[in-house]
């Protein structure tokens, strides 16, 4: 196992580039978080000639289609723990939307007010975009409990900052792709945090159980 | 000129330390790079992975900036 990245490692190093490392044992041995799909999935939503206010209205479209899922996901709960924690991803989304508007602000002094911009960011992403009740129906099941929520959100997050860096990558234009850098570090921290809280409910878990 | 085909240029780093590295860095400050094959990478990759298969790389190296530490897996 990881041979591979051995191989590229050595590659790297000897055509000129200066810092190379290799993970050690390859994917196999990697414990942290996956996202899953292809590395052009979801590149549809940007052309790559984007500028930072366009960029951040594509960002506002997802944001909240985040926090519709979550908020909309609490009616399926199984109980009053996961509905407040629900609730809870839902007011963090919302932050993170009112975040990204006021970016936009910041570029677009005379912009469009949040509902109206959040109209324009619903219509894109509603081209070939999944609805929020199949992706609900897919990825969270009736009586969902506290624990099940964490680790789907933790997918959709990990999924989220696989989507901006890779949007990242496609970008032209050096501020939008630092505004996606800037949200990128936004879902790292969110990641983090909900990794603690499964943490948290996992230990209490074993804890009653024990 | 032997000497540096002999000395490996790149050193490994176990799955903690790579998540530590990331930590403590802003994504635009490091390259990730997967070169696994492309449905290897669809079933699952480390968030930001570039993907670039071994058998490619070798022509795609200019996709890549060689100032900026690269992780590689």
């Amino acid at each position: 196992m990881g041979g591979r990245s051995r191989a590229a490692a050595e590659m790297l190093g000897h055509r000129g580039f200066e810092e190379v490392y290799s993970l050690a044992g390859g994917i196999m041995a990697w414990d942290g978080l996956t996202a899953p799909g292809t590395a052009t999935q979801g590149l549809g939503l940007v052309s790559g000639r984007e500028d930072k206010a366009r960029l951040l209205v594509i960002a506002l479209g997802l944001e909240a289609g985040l926090g519709a899922f979550y908020a909309q996901a609490q009616a399926r709960a199984r109980d009053q723990r996961a509905r407040d924690l629900c609730q809870r991803l839902a007011q963090v989304e919302q932050r993170h939307c009112d975040q990204v508007y006021a970016l936009y602000l910041w570029e677009r002094p005379d912009g469009p007010n949040l509902e109206d911009l959040l109209g324009q960011a619903h219509d894109l992403m509603m081209e070939g975009g999944e609805k929020v009740e199949q992706a609900l129906e897919r990825l969270l099941p009736q009586g969902f409990g506290e624990q099940a929520l964490l680790e789907t959100a933790m997918g959709i997050e990990a999924q989220a900052l696989d989507l901006y860096l890779r949007m990242s990558h496609k970008l032209a234009q050096d501020q939008a792709r630092q505004a996606l850098f800037d949200l990128a570090q936004e879902e790292k921290a969110h990641l983090k945090a909900l990794g603690a809280l499964l943490e948290q409910i996992s230990q209490e878990a074993g804890a009653q159980a024990g | 000129m032997m000497l540096k085909a002999l000395f490996s240029a790149s050193r490994d780093l176990s799955p903690q330390e790579v998540r530590q590295f990331m930590e403590a860095r802003r994504p635009d400050q490091y390259t990730l790079l997967d070169v696994r094959q492309p449905a290897e990478y669809k079933r699952g990759h480390i968030p930001g992975a570039r993907l670039i298969p071994l058998p490619d790389l070798s022509e795609r190296l200019g996709e890549l900036d060689p100032h900026k530490p690269t992780i590689v897996y």
